[in-house]
């Protein structure tokens, strides 16, 4: 199984984009950090791109629940991944390989530690 | 409006394996307004049935295009300016859409989505049954809710006695239609059109029993 | 090439905000805030649904008009309400009954004072041998007589029950000190006050509850409301102190309850409608979200202000209607106002009228308004037009979610393309 997978992650500019250098810190292999100006402005077709294009993972980083500048962008960017993660299972692409995470702006060393639990528990499923 | 649901991504990937080009078709009105089949899911699906292809070494080549519609015969045609080899067209449009595609090219034609009802948006991302085309409307007699669509036993004179709070006893998350049409006459202080008797459908005239039903405008006809 | 009737360009210019807002409410917070507006050369308008304000309007800091003048640049209207509201910061439309006409006034802000309501319910005790607060208070007010009596029988014993409703709200303990201290001034009755937590974070909040304690009020706090029972010629409330071993019990007897007014949103759900700004779960106006400071709602143009948002005692109050004041007067600084991309925008000749924007926009900054002039679209030279979902500039955040949503991939961005 690959030891340094490759994963996209998308962080939103209320939360996400604080914590990059946390992110960054995932010393698994490549990482890739995408900034948006809410969660809830990425497409569902822009989940499964990086996927096609060989990244193993893609992960979401969003404010937590009722703390979204724009209420639920939040919220339904995790609809959208779920809806994916799910219809995806069909097909074989495995629901490891997407994340969600919800952190606030000083919560870069929590969100490290759940990314990393997330990582490794990737690295044990075939891909 | 017709309402759809898209099938599932295992279905869709069974029904291309012999393929290697295919043209996907999203359609630009009914199934763009349910969600199912606009442009935003054809560019969703060809992802993830390139993800699909990628999985087991065996590439697809997909090309997109949502045309405003499918069922005319002027939009299935300038379809055929996007085919370019393709072997097959996979089409996310209605029933209706596929079957006019059928028509003009000579590649197989498959559904994408299952063509479900017609029916209304209750609330955004809930859809249900209205209307079952049965070709003679008898709204007017029952406050403007079809027992034809929602009724489960198509009862056009009265509840069947077996509701419960109002829920139908077949299935219990549905609204029983005769309450729903009483409490509605009701409301219009129109009570009295219960005593009028309906009469039993010419289902082989009005609706589908006898075949498919055809109308003809022979003023529009050129 | 695709324009629109209403001749919008294709580049951003700066918005001309004319100086004028509409106030909802005139209470405490609506007319503090409409007197401090109109020392600005703002051009005020208040509504208020009662006969007159509640509260005074003021020159400055010091002088306070008589309740019947209005300053110069406020226009007050009594008996008036909401009843629609239409277009964005700049040039809202709210439509006014008053006094049974009809009035459409085009403020370019709008803040919502219309505060909170109270109601006398007491379930739970009968009606012979309770009291609520503000009743008392007046009673005492009004009362000259050497002892306390209500309906006929002497008062030598009151227990007040607080913390039954009005979680979080302070304005109650306010009140409950200083009748504490009324009654045990001119009265020796025995004062018991039962309540889950003694709410004292107000200025002199300590200093009247130490003074009550000091004037020999009892105060008992409870978890679980404590047991009382209706006996023939007063009340017993036994109650516990738990977690001590061996457990203490006392049992008090009293001839009155005092309970407070039940504080609630009032009409908040009918105003959160007609305007779109979402209830808390409270039920009052705005989400509990912390990206929002007090005044500020999900929508731009938008404010509220003081007990319609959550019931803060006057002080704070004060200070909200300030900070509001300097929101809006930033707004209209400089007489321009420019709208920050990235903005959205649609594309009408892809738009299938699926409504999915208007009902997705968490800042309601899309309309499909059949026979508005900004929804027609048409092409240069060619007769054609046709309705599509318009994205209000002035209105827009930003935040891209009806991009996504869009399930025909009408919208995009201006000028600043998000690059996946």
């Amino acid at each position: 199984m690959n030891s340094s997978p490759k994963i996209v992650t998308f962080c939103c500019a209320g939360s996400g984009a604080y914590v990059v250098d946390y992110i960054k810190k995932l010393d698994q292999g490549q990482i890739e950090v995408i900034e948006v100006p809410c969660a809830g402005r990425i497409e569902a077709y822009s989940f499964l791109e990086p996927l096609r294009n060989g990244a193993d993972a893609v992960f979401v980083v969003a404010c937590h629940e009722e703390n979204c500048e724009h209420l639920w962008g939040n919220v339904r960017a995790k609809k959208r991944i779920e809806y994916l993660a799910a219809k995806l299972g069909m097909i074989g692409v495995v629901k490891e390989r997407f994340a969600f995470f919800n952190v606030s702006t000083n919560g870069g060393v929590r969100l490290l530690k759940e990314m990393t639990e997330k990582v490794s528990k990737l690295k044990q499923v075939n891909l | 409006m017709i309402k759809a649901e898209q099938k599932p991504l295992e279905e869709i990937m069974k029904y291309l394996e012999p393929y290697k080009k295919i043209l996907l078709l999203g359609c630009g009105a009914c199934v763009t307004v349910c969600h199912s089949g606009g442009e935003k899911e054809v560019l969703l699906l060809a992802e993830a049935i390139r993800i699909a292809r990628q999985e087991t070494n065996n590439p697809i080549e997909i090309t997109e295009h949502t045309p405003p519609r499918q069922c005319e015969p002027e939009f299935a045609i300038q379809v055929g300016e996007f085919i370019n080899g393709a072997e097959a067209i996979l089409s996310l449009s209605c029933g209706v859409g596929v079957q006019t595609l059928s028509r003009y090219f000579n590649i197989p034609v498959l559904p994408g989505v299952n063509t479900v009802f017609m029916g209304e948006t209750v609330a955004h991302g809930l859809w249900e049954e209205r209307c079952q085309a049965c070709g003679n409307c008898i709204l007017e007699k029952t406050g403007g809710i079809c027992p034809i669509a929602r009724c489960a036993k198509q009862l056009l004179n009265g509840p069947c006695g077996g509701s419960s709070r109002g829920k139908c006893e077949i299935k219990r998350e549905t609204d029983c239609a005769w309450q729903l049409i009483y409490d509605r006459l009701k409301a219009l202080g129109q009570l009295e059109r219960l005593k009028q008797i309906i009469p039993a459908k010419n289902w082989g005239q009005e609706s589908r029993d006898k075949g498919p039903r055809k109308i003809v405008r022979e003023d529009l006809q050129i | 090439m695709v324009d629109n009737l209403a001749n919008l360009e294709e580049r951003l210019p700066p918005a001309q905000l004319k100086k004028e807002v509409l106030i909802l409410g005139g209470g405490f917070s609506g007319t503090k805030l409409a007197s401090f507006l109109a020392r600005h050369d703002v051009k005020v308008t208040v509504i208020e649904r009662g006969e007159k304000q509640d509260s005074y309007f003021c020159l400055d800091d010091k002088t306070f008009l008589r309740s019947d003048l209005v300053p110069e640049n406020v226009t007050f209207l009594p008996k008036s309400t909401l009843v629609k509201l239409s277009g964005h910061l700049g040039s809202f439309q709210a439509t006014i009954t008053t006094e049974g006409n009809r009035v459409v006034i085009e403020p370019s802000v709008i803040v919502i004072a219309t505060g909170y309501s109270k109601k006398k319910e007491s379930t739970f005790l009968p009606p012979g041998k309770t009291i609520f607060l503000e009743e008392l208070a007046e009673l005492l007010k009004e009362s000259k007589a050497e002892s306390l009596t209500f309906k006929g029988r002497k008062i030598d014993r009151i227990s007040f029950i607080f913390d039954q409703v009005n979680d979080d709200i302070k304005i109650p303990f306010f009140l409950l000190f200083k009748t504490l201290l009324s009654l045990k001034s001119r009265f020796s009755c025995e004062t018991y006050v039962f309540c889950k937590d003694v709410k004292v974070s107000f200025p002199s909040g300590e200093r009247l509850y130490r003074k009550a304690r000091e004037e020999g009020v009892l105060f008992f706090k409870y978890e679980d409301f404590p047991a009382f029972s209706d006996e023939r010629e007063d009340f017993l409330i036994t109650w516990e102190e738990k977690g001590r071993d061996p457990s203490l019990s006392v049992n008090l007897r009293s001839d009155l309850l005092v309970i407070p007014e039940h504080i609630f949103p009032g009409d908040a759900s009918s105003l959160s409608a007609i305007t779109g700004i979402p209830l808390n779960k409270g039920g009052y106006l705005m989400e509990d979200n912390p990206q929002f400071l007090s005044i500020l709602t999900n929508r731009k143009g938008i404010y509220v202000l003081g007990g319609c948002h959550f019931p803060h005692l006057f002080t704070e109050v004060e200070k909200l209607a300030y900070a509001t004041a300097t929101e809006i007067l930033k707004l209209f600084y400089g007489d321009t106002y420019h709208p920050s991309f990235p903005l959205a925008q649609v594309d009408p000749q892809k738009c299938a009228l699926c409504y999915t924007c208007v009902r997705i926009c968490p800042h309601k900054a899309v309309t499909i308004e059949k026979y508005a002039e900004r929804n027609i679209y048409y092409i240069k030279g060619n007769s054609l037009s046709w309705y599509a979902a318009y994205i209000e500039r002035m209105a827009c955040f930003g935040c891209g979610i009806c991009i996504a949503e869009c399930p025909a991939r009408a919208i995009s961005f201006i000028e600043d393309e998000v690059k996946q």
